[in-house]
Parts: structure tokens; sequence; C-alpha cells
């Protein structure tokens, strides 16, 4: 099927693009590692944050050995599920977007799998190092040394590949999702080097280290999980209502003002910090800007639907992506209060931004790899889901899962804020009242792990089946018999 | 329409001025501080030996996760009344710390002054072996791994706590993040952020006070051991 | 919808396609998004713009004193603004401050209150600061003054130390520019060609001065 140029006034050339089908199983061999690797990374962070969530209702809990105690627990579940699943499914899924929309085969397999490969080691050495207390103390990037710099590395060599394949593409014409993937393959690249060469190895001095990190994690959560996250929305939606997508002018308004505007948070959880109050004000003047990118990218997803969002949800990837939208709307919101200092003054060093980063994680990215995940699996493998009704329980599940993890995550953490701040607060008995909160948002990772867990059986179920299939094809190719049933 | 290059530069446009703006121009401000003349000498003092190892056992543990080491200005927050400092923590305070461990979750006490607050290291000791007895329902998991059991035998007890007919050794470990922690004090009058007037408990007769009118009023604990945890 | 067609959808995979056995190929759907062009509400752009007009003031008004005496984005401004009070004007210029900040500001704080409880007399508004003539002043800095002093109709009783040996004549001069024109007071500054012929005149003194032989002493 020929593609046409997207925007109407240009003249449509026929273009050859590939059918689906090839381009689908061409990205077979490194998305089947990302993503399962992917699911494992993401179960076990799972399970250390429930440790560790269990740590805040009994102390004692596991505390025998340095090698759970919670500030080691706490940064080693981050890191799975941030670099793990986070990181690395996405690049699976842009990889695929990618292919898909500019009409060409994914290239480069051997080179991406052994990035993969690379990846993951680099990712097992850093969390065994984390728990083994190699940590280097900073937020997000505990990993010891060796596994940054393996990291950046398989990273490196995945953003070649796949500026490559973009450079090659038979489609000319971008439409939305591909900005964001060029946005995300060059800004972790950035962010993750710089922040690495000024925090490991040649430090800065001073509270400067506490400004880096800030712009870093700001960076990843809110510029590139945020480019990501829409980059799938942006896809999908249209795609599953078979409808154009509302407006590109609005598109391109909203990714360039995300551009522009994200880069400039982070310095807010440094309010009143240790820095001169320039740097938090113009954190937070930028959160208010943020503003605009949220109507832009919200009103185009809204108008794509026409209001019916109800036809999107009948499909599994659409609940998920659904689902990842409002995460997203409400996330920024929450960003946009929570920069504000007089708000900043109850919630800052409490629990409230780590449910913010924590909704903008699970609730929107996660969501959206998810959906993302359930559409493309069967497509490059040519199987179906084992078992669709898990599909849907673990939509039930992951959503409930988060919203319990989140609203008590916020309660908690405003409960906190302001008990704090009476003065005569016994700070033993603010901590103590916000016990069941948490106890809520262990409930959460809770259902959150057993959703992981269907969504794990299921996806090696299904690899193993297709493994088994491409096997039994390969010993008829050789062989000359024919055992399997041919499909189409 | 080839637009990758062009949406490729705008991308790294948007980069380089926000990079500029909140990285680099700070390194011109923050990363080109040095030690200023305060107090008894030149502040911030380094830390040497236990107090330095002590630092990195600090950040292996993660006790940056629950504790930050940033006490918020008065007014904004209670840090200052709680007595958990007696000023505001600055960028001069952090100058030497390698790495810098300000935290940014408090579900423990700040640790920027506890050096001031609780200079008995018998209280850490026994607060790091077991935080439920010293501060009862404290959130704090206990650090047993961090000293040794051995069994009495005999009278004399080497190390200085005893528990239930063990003693209770600190490991080097343990010695060394109480050196740390006994060595977080920031109490040294700096030009930004300068010790409150102490109050007029002092009065001259005449009952007129030198104080301004308005914010510095409040009392300023200094050494004495707050009650706060 | 009816459940019959309810049941149908539910039955559907991801893609919306009847459920397939395993084994059984997915189709793969050719069609990809495409966008439709309209013109980005003009609202939204006002919205942009008014924002960028409240973010300018925002920083300007919380950045600490941004583009002000500090000069843009100063560093050592921290909210809240204790320090801006401190920052020095065109006058002292920035040694005045410095050598306050090293020498000065542990006895009598950077707030120029003194330490009543250590009965260290302030500096702000102190007559003896304010008087006209520097010269006691030099003479108070150089060699120190210790027995009961009344400053400002008040009675402080403390030592304070030689400065003869410490700072040097432009050192002197700029700490002492300072304190006359820093917390409101409004006193003629000092140069450091006023201070070398008080500095020799007293070379041979080697006690500090009393406030009663410092009185006696002429201001000009």
């Amino acid at each position: 099927m020929n593609g046409t140029a997207s925007t109407g006034t240009t003249p449509t050339i026929a273009v050859e693009r590939l059918p689906a089908r090839d381009i689908d199983l061409s990205c077979r061999p490194p998305l089947m590692l990302y993503f399962g690797a992917g699911l494992v990374w993401l179960f076990l962070g799972t399970l250390l944050a429930l440790i560790a969530s269990i740590k805040l209702h009994g102390p004692g809990f596991l505390a025998n050995t340095p090698w759970l105690t919670f500030g080691r627990v706490d940064p080693a579940a981050a890191n799975c599920v941030v670099y793990g699943f986070g990181v690395q499914v996405s690049l699976g899924v842009l990889l695929w977007m990618m292919c898909r929309l500019g009409g060409m085969r994914l290239l480069f397999q051997p080179a991406l799998c052994v990035a993969g490969f690379l990846w993951n080691l680099a990712l097992a050495g850093g969390i065994v190092g984390i728990l083994a207390g190699w940590s280097t103390g900073y937020e997000w990037l505990e990993m010891p040394h060796f596994a940054a710099v393996l990291m950046l590395v398989a990273y490196g060599l995945v953003g070649v590949c796949a500026i490559t394949n973009f450079h090659l593409r038979r489609e000319r014409a971008l439409y939305p999702s591909q900005w964001y993937i060029l946005g995300a393959l060059f800004w972790f690249a950035w962010i993750f080097s710089a922040a690495y060469l000024m925090l490991i190895l040649a430090p800065v001095r001073g509270a400067f280290q506490a400004v880096v990190n800030a712009w870093y994690v700001s960076n990843l959560t809110d510029l590139w999980f945020a480019s990501v996250g829409t980059a799938i929305i942006y896809y999908f939606v249209p795609k599953l209502l078979n409808r154009p997508l509302y407006s590109r002018s609005l598109a391109a308004f909203g990714f360039w003002t995300l551009a522009f505007l994200a880069q400039w948070l982070g310095m807010t959880r440094l309010t009143s910090g240790p820095v001169p109050a320039w740097m938090p004000s113009v954190s937070t003047a930028a959160a208010g800007l943020m503003l605009v990118p949220l109507i832009s990218v919200a009103m185009n997803w809204y108008l794509t639907c026409e209001g019916r969002t109800s036809l999107l949800r009948q499909t599994d990837t659409g609940r998920f992506v659904w689902f990842a939208a409002i995460s997203y709307v409400v996330a920024t919101f929450a960003q946009i209060v929570l920069s504000n200092r007089t708000v900043a003054e109850v919630t800052q060093f409490t629990y409230a931004e780590v449910g913010r980063i924590t909704l903008v994680l699970h609730g929107f990215l996660g969501m959206a790899l998810f959906g993302a995940l359930y559409y493309i699996v069967p497509r490059i493998t040519e199987f179906q889901w084992p078992a669709l009704k898990h599909v849907r329980l673990h939509f039930t599940l992951y959503a409930v899962g988060v919203a319990l993890l989140v609203f008590g995550l916020f309660g908690g953490g405003i409960l906190q804020g302001l008990r704090m701040n009476q003065s005569t607060a016994d700070f033993v008995a603010v901590i103590k009242s916000t016990v069941p909160f948490i106890g809520i948002s262990t409930l959460g990772l809770l259902l959150l792990l057993v959703g992981q867990a269907l969504a794990l059986k299921n996806f090696f179920t299904l690899a193993h089946r297709s493994n088994e299939h491409v096997r039994a094809y390969a010993i008829d190719f050789i062989t000359g018999r024919e055992t399997v049933r041919r499909t189409t | 329409m080839n637009a990758g290059p062009l949406i490729f530069l705008g991308i790294l446009l948007s980069t380089a001025l926000s990079f500029w703006g909140l990285v680099i121009a700070p390194a011109f401000q923050l990363g080109r501080q040095d030690l200023v003349e305060a107090g008894a000498g030149r502040y911030p003092t380094g830390r040497t030996g236990a107090a330095e190892r002590g630092a990195q056992v600090y950040r292996s543990l993660g006790c940056v996760e629950c504790h930050t080491q940033q006490v918020r200005p008065r007014g904004y927050g209670t840090d200052i009344d709680r007595g958990w400092g007696i000023r505001r923590t600055v960028a001069q305070d952090h100058l030497r710390d390698e790495p810098v461990l300000l935290g940014s979750l408090r579900i423990g006490p700040d640790l920027a002054n506890i050096g001031a607050r609780r200079p008995d290291a018998r209280w850490h000791y026994e607060h790091l072996y077991n935080p439920q007895k010293v501060v009862p329902g404290s959130m704090m998991p206990p650090y047993r791994f961090l000293f040794d059991k051995r069994k009495l035998s005999g009278t004399a007890a080497e190390g200085p706590l005893v528990d239930d007919g063990y003693e209770i050794v600190p490991s080097e470990d343990a010695d060394a993040l109480i050196a740390y922690l006994l060595s977080l004090q920031s109490q040294i009058s700096l030009f930004e952020a300068p010790l409150p007037a102490p109050a007029t408990n002092a009065v001259p007769a005449d009952g007129g006070t030198n104080a301004p009118a308005g914010d510095t009023n409040a009392a300023v604990n200094t050494n004495a051991a707050a009650p706060t945890p | 919808m009816s459940r019959k067609d309810k049941k149908q959808n539910r039955q559907a995979g991801s893609s919306g396609a009847p459920e397939r056995r395993p084994g059984e190929a997915v189709p793969a759907d050719d069609r990809e998004p495409i966008a439709e062009n309209r013109p980005v509400p003009v609202l939204l752009i006002a919205l942009l713009v008014v924002l960028f007009f409240w973010g300018d003031m925002y920083i300007m008004r919380n950045g600490g004193d941004v583009g002000g005496t500090a000069g843009a984005f100063p560093a050592k401004v921290y909210y809240p603004y204790t320090s801006i009070a401190q920052l020095p004007t065109s006058g002292p210029g920035p040694l005045g401050s410095k050598m306050f900040g090293q020498n000065c500001a542990i006895c009598h704080q950077v707030t120029g209150l003194g330490n009543p409880a250590q009965s260290i007399p302030p500096l702000a508004g102190s007559d003896w600061v304010l008087e006209e003539g520097p010269n006691r002043i030099i003479k108070l800095i150089l060699n120190g003054i210790q027995g009961p002093i009344t400053v400002s109709g008040k009675p402080f009783n403390a030592t304070m130390p030689p400065w003869r040996d410490v700072m040097t004549d432009e050192q002197i001069a700029a700490v002492a520019t300072y304190i006359r024109s820093t917390w409101g007071n409004k006193a003629p500054p000092v140069k450091p060609e006023e201070v070398k012929p008080i500095r020799d005149a007293t070379a041979a003194r080697t006690t500090s001065w009393s406030p009663a032989e410092l009185l006696g002493q002429p201001t000009k």
C-alpha cells in the first residue's frame, strides 16, 4: 500500500512503502529482547519497591543485611524501573514506530541486539553494585561508573542505528511522533552523558552537583518520558480510531513549546535550598508556561477522538493509551501546582513529589509502553497473546494499582507536609500519621506486581511458542518436511 | 519534504539554550565558589580521616533516601523553629562535600546541623544500633550489621554499648559514620546567611533593645542539646 | 451497542480484529496515522504570550533582586533575601564588605547590630561611627578599645582587639567607609590617605584605648 505525504498542501508523491508485515517481522529480534528484558526489570524493580514500601510500615523488615537496607533497595528499585523498563522498552517501541512511519525495514538488527545485551549486562552490574554499596549517591544515577559507561555505549549504538534508519527511511514526510522520536534519541544521550561527566567523571564543586542532578532527573521525566509517551499516544490514537490527527500545526506548536520549555524545569526541587534564589524562580516560571504544551497536546488528542473516547477504550491498546493520556494531563497539572513556592513550602520534602514522578513513570509512560507492547508483539511474532483475558486483567490491575499508589503518595505527602509545618508537631508522630497512606501505596504496588506477573507470563509463553514455531520452521526447511502449518 | 535536519537543529538549539541557562551559567556562579574566611579559619573546613570515610559510608548506605542536609530559611517551613539549624543552608556549606547529598525526601529529620544538635557520640551509637529504643516509634531501620555482638566474658566491656549480656562493638564503618555525623555542623555566620541577632535576655537596665523591629527576635539555641530528634 | 456486538468486540484482540488461535497470524494493518492541517488556535498563542509575560515578572520579583544592585542573577542572594540588605551599593565597594565580613562581623554581626548579650555595641546608628571626622574611629580600629563605653546612650563593656597589624591602610579605610554607609548610616567615607598619618602618629602605642581616652581625642 502506498503511503502519502501527510499534509494536504504538498503534492502527494507515491512512495514505495514496504508492507507492514515485512516491517514488523524485521523488528522481531531486537525488540523481543528489549521487551522481554524490560518486563523482567519492571517486575524486579516493583518487587524491590514493594520491599521498600513494606519497610516504611515496619523498619525492621529485612533490615539485618546491608544488601537490603532501605537506602539501597529504594534506589535499586528506581533504577530497575527507569532504565531497565522505562528506557529500554521505550527504545524498542520508538524503533518500531519509526520503521512503520518511515515505511522501511529495521536495519542493523545484530548491532541492536548487541546493544540490548550490553544494556542489560550493564544494568545487572549496576543494580548489584547499588545493593552492594557502590552507589554514587546521585538520584537516578546511583549505578557505579562501569555500569553507566556501558549503558552509554549501548545507548550510543542504538542511537546511531536509529538515526541511520531514520535517514534511510522511504516515507520522507514526517508525522508528529517522529519529531518526538528524534528529540528523544538525542536528548537522552545528551542529558545522560552530561550528568555522568559533571557528577561522576569530573565532579563539579559543591552545591552545583545538586543543580546538575536536579536538571538530569527533571529532563528525564518531564522531557524524555514526556516525549516518548506523547509520541506513542500521537501514533496510536488516530490509528486505532482510524481518523486523522486533529491538527498537525497544533502538534508542532506543542512539540516546540515542550522542547524549549521543559528543559528549564527541575530547580523547583531546590526551592529555598542552597542555590541562588533565581534558579528555582526560573523553573517555577517555566512550569507555569508548561500549561501551553499541555493544552496543545491534550486538545489535539481530545479533538481527534471527537470526544468519543469510549471507542478508543474498546481495544486493549486503546485502554492503556487512554489512561496514559489522562495521567499525563494530571501529572503536568500537578507539576504546575507543586512548583508554586507556597505549595512547595508544604510539599517540598514529602512523598508528594515522589507521587508525581510515580504518576509520570507508571501512569503515563508505563501505560503507554504497555499499550504499544500489547499491540506490537503479536505483529512482530505473528502470534496472538495466549491469554487475552489476562491483557484486560493486567490493565485493570495496573490502573487500580497506579491510582492507589499515587493517591497514597500524594495524600501521605500532603499530610506529612502540613503537619511538619506546625513546628510543635513531633517529627516521629508526623511520619507515623502518614503510614496509613503508605499502606494504600503498598497495596497499589502489590496490585502492580500481580499485573506484571500476568504480563510476564503472557509474554514469555508467547515468546516460547513463537520460538518453537520458528525452530520448527527452520527444521522443516532443513529436513524438507512440512510439519508446521503455513500461515499467511 | 525532508525536515529531519531542520528539526534536529531546533532540538539542538532548545537543548543548548537551556543547558547554557541552567547548567553553564550557574557553573560560573556556584561552580567557582571558593573557601571564605569565616569563624576561626577558612570555611568550610574539610573532613579528615574517619569523618571523610564516614561520608562514603553515608553515601553507600543510602542515608540520603530519607535524610536531607539542607535547612530551609526561617519563614519557609519550620526547620529553624524545630531546632534543626540556627540558620539556613547555603551553597558555601556544601562546598567541600563529595558527593553533595542534599536529599529530597524527609522520612527522617534533617541532618545539616546534627553534629551541633547532638554532639554526644554515645547517643548516635545507641541510635544506630536500635533506633526504636532511643526514639520510640522511629521509622529508622536498625543498623545492627554495622556492629559486632560479642558475648560478655567478665565485667569490663570494650565498646560503649552493652546489650543484655552482650557487648556491642561498632565496626570501623560505624565509627566513621558517627564521626561524619558529628562533623555535620553549619553554625558559622556567612555573608549570605548571617546568624540572627540573639535574644535580648541580657538587655541593659533602661529596657531598650538593639534588635531591629520585626524578624530576628526568636531565641537562638546554639549548642544546647535540643530535645528534637 | 447490542450484546452480540459487545461480545465480538471483547473477543477482539488488540487490533480490533476477531480473535485468532495461537499460531495463526495477526493481520498486519498497513494504515499509518496521518495528520490533518488545522491552524493553531489564536487563544493558545495568546496564552503563551501572556504566560511569558507573567514568567518574566515572576523571575524579576522572586529571583532575588535580578538585575538590581547585585547585578544580573545574583549568586549570593538566597530567598528570603536577607542578604540583599548587605549587598554593597556603589559607595564602599566590595573590599569594605569583605573586610567587615572577615574581621568585624563575628562580634558586631553582619547586621551591624552588635551582640548585647556579650555587651558588644552595635554599629548601626552608632554615634561613634557617625561622627563626621573619622579620626576617632580610625584610632579605635588601629588599637582596639577596652572598658565601659556608651554608644547611642546605652552602656556596653567589651574588649575589641587591635587591627593595626591585621589590616592595611586601604583595608581600614574601606571597612570604615563600609561601616559608615551601611545599615542606614550616612557618614562621609574614609580614604587611605587619612589612615596613614594616624597610623604613624600612634605607632608607638601598644595598648588599646579606653573610651575615656578616645573621647578626649580629636575627631578630625
